[in-house]
């Protein structure tokens, strides 16, 4: 069943004079690929990061999973179902990859502190469930193999898919994905498109940020374009394609440079 | 599976060294410094846990040792309360003082721990110093040895053996909580704390967490040492005393158990050996400090510190021999 999971109302954010976001009011829905478009500085980022926790909005209302959200902590979104990755990559450098992953599932794992110094039964199944897990997710994003690997030390675009795993791991029903293709040569970005495909049909919706438009005409559902922190429209990729307003505050951009 | 099997071989050989030590080594001396070795293991451990895992940076150790001594010693010695009830109360004092700080923390920000725990040092010794009716001041007081049922740990043998016992239970249960969601946690906390937060791990309660636990193993260690130097005196619990406990984690390496304890082993053996060595010893270790943070920050245990860069170099050049 189709249904509202992240809605956002009247979002405004401001920073010491500068309309980040102006009165942005969207709605996604929990089967599909939404897309926001904008150029740089339009204030994606700033509305990833107002509607997870992370900086509350000025003002406007936040509903996730049919509650109020507006005033939770990043923990308490993870917690309810929503992961993300980041614009620029936070990965655990300093841990393995399959580390990295299990820190994705960190609430699934329910011990306590006399469990895990007793290395109780349960304690020992629940490690086992999160190594299965994290197996079964690394498999399905190709990178079994950098398992034991430093996060760190590991190519750009494995990175990227060491982020996206940690953010599978947490079962999310929505995952926010800012610009994954940044840096990403052609195959890859065709590659990661693929895999986010396969993603939605794993179970979570997704939301995500993204400049190259060839990669969201084929991906998403629905897109959104943000201008100067102002919803210019949304609507399906042909639709935003074709609207000269967009053509003007962005494709036509892009074409210039 | 085989090189799991190797490592066990290993870990058994030394095991039953360890064991055999009191038999061959019949000197009292060199096994008290081994006791002191094990004590300092476990307070360089929980430092560890501290800084290396969680990634906050603690300048006051010695005085979550000193509360674990005399929270000890006053029990059993003065009031006479059992020993094994007397020794887990210094751990659970010390936690207890462990979990204040955190708190102070927690409400207002972890930027600030280093500076409270610098703080709180010098509170602690001041109080060791001058509240006579308890502490007896700097003059200090005599404590007992460990006794269970009648039976007292008078020997130097029966210590070592207790203070091994005791710092092998604190380094499966350390080891068994870094392996866990908690270490987990710790480690991504330190790594990025946003991403961490974003993981369903509240931050903050894990930082607090940490430091309590790790005061609980510190606290454990001072009464140890309450026990086995059987005199305690507020001169032991100085903020030169915590550098030198922080420096053995250090020098290990930084999220590196074995680390810990070779760290610990080093810098107690070797002003023990060396008298130059200990006159000149805080000259040496601001040096050493110096050399470490400058050439091999991870020391000498750690993820890529010495031993790991040894390692990779000696495959390298036995690659390019077998390539030529
Ligand atoms: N923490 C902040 N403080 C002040 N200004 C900010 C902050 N974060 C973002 N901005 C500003 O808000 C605007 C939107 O930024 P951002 O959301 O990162 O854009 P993008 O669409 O490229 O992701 C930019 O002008 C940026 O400089
Ligand atoms: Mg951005």
């Amino acid at each position: 069943m189709m249904a509202s999971i992240l809605k956002m109302e009247h979002i405004c954010k401001n920073f010491a004079g500068l309309k980040a976001l102006d009165d942005v009011t969207l709605d996604i829905q929990d089967d599909e690929i939404f897309g926001l478009i904008g150029p740089n500085g339009a204030g994606k980022t700033t509305l990833f990061n107002a509607v997870s926790g992370f900086s509350k909005p000025s003002s406007g209302e936040v509903e996730f999973c049919g509650e109020n959200y507006t005033h939770k902590t990043t923990n308490e979104y993870c917690i309810n179902g929503l992961a993300r990755t980041f614009q620029n990559i936070r990965v655990f450098g300093d841990m393995t990859v399959v580390e990295n992953l299990k820190v994705g599932m960190h609430k699934l794992i329910k011990t306590n502190l006399a469990d895990i110094i007793l290395q109780t039964r349960r304690q020992k199944a629940e490690e086992e469930k999160a190594r299965k897990k994290c197996e079964e997710i690394m498999e399905f994003l190709g990178i079994e193999k950098y398992a034991d690997d430093f996060a760190g030390g590991l190519p750009y675009g494995t990175q990227r898919l060491v982020e996206i795993g940690r953010a599978l791991a947490s079962d999310p029903k929505l995952i926010l994905l800012d610009e994954p293709t940044a840096g990403m040569n052609e195959q890859e970005t065709m590659d990661l498109m693929e895999l986010i495909k396969r993603i939605r049909k794993r179970g979570p919706a997704v939301l995500v940020i993204e400049h190259n438009m060839k990669f969201m005409m084929n991906l998403c559902d629905r897109i959104a374009v943000l201008n100067f922190g102002k919803l210019l429209m949304v609507g399906t990729p042909s639709e935003v394609s074709s609207n000269p307003e967009v053509i003007e505050a962005y494709l036509g951009k892009e074409e210039e440079k | 599976m085989k090189k799991l099997d190797k490592k066990f071989i290993i870990f058994i050989v030394f095991m039953v060294a360890v064991l055999l030590v009191p038999f061959v080594v019949t000197n009292s001396y060199m096994l008290r410094v081994l006791c002191n070795v094990m004590i300092y293991s476990i307070i360089a451990l929980s430092i560890n846990l501290i800084v290396g895992y969680s990634g906050q940076l603690d300048f006051g150790r010695a005085a979550f040792v000193g509360l674990g001594s005399y929270c000890s010693a006053i029990l059993f010695t003065t009031l006479h309360v059992p020993f094994i009830l007397s020794f887990l109360a210094g751990g659970l004092f010390s936690a207890l003082f462990g979990a204040l700080l955190g708190m102070l923390c927690r409400y207002s920000s972890f930027d600030y721990l280093t500076l409270i725990t610098i703080g709180f040092s010098e509170i602690c010794r001041k109080v060791f110093q001058n509240w006579y009716a308890v502490t007896n001041g700097s003059f200090g007081f005599r404590t007992s040895r460990p006794e269970f049922f009648g039976f007292v740990l008078d020997t130097p043998a029966s210590m070592y053996y207790f203070c091994l016992l005791i710092l092998v239970i604190c380094y499966i249960a350390i080891k068994r909580i870094t392996k866990s969601k908690y270490g987990r946690a710790y480690m991504a906390l330190r790594d990025d704390s946003i991403a961490a937060s974003y993981a369903g791990i509240d931050v903050k309660k894990f930082k607090l967490n940490c430091f309590v636990i790790a005061s609980f193993f510190t606290g454990i260690a001072g009464a140890l040492m309450a026990h086995f130097t059987t005199f305690i005196s507020p001169t032991v619990y100085t903020t030169d005393e915590s550098l030198l406990e922080l420096q053995m984690a250090i020098l290990g390496g930084l999220g590196s158990l074995p680390g810990s304890i070779l760290g610990a082993g080093i810098l107690t053996i070797v002003p023990e050996v060396s008298r130059a060595a200990y006159e000149y010893r805080l000259l040496i270790m601001g040096v050493m400090m110096v050399i470490l943070m400058l050439f091999a920050p991870k020391g000498l245990l750690g993820r890529g510190g010495v031993w790991d860069k040894v390692v990779s170099l000696i495959r390298k050049k036995g690659g390019k021999n077998e390539n030529k």
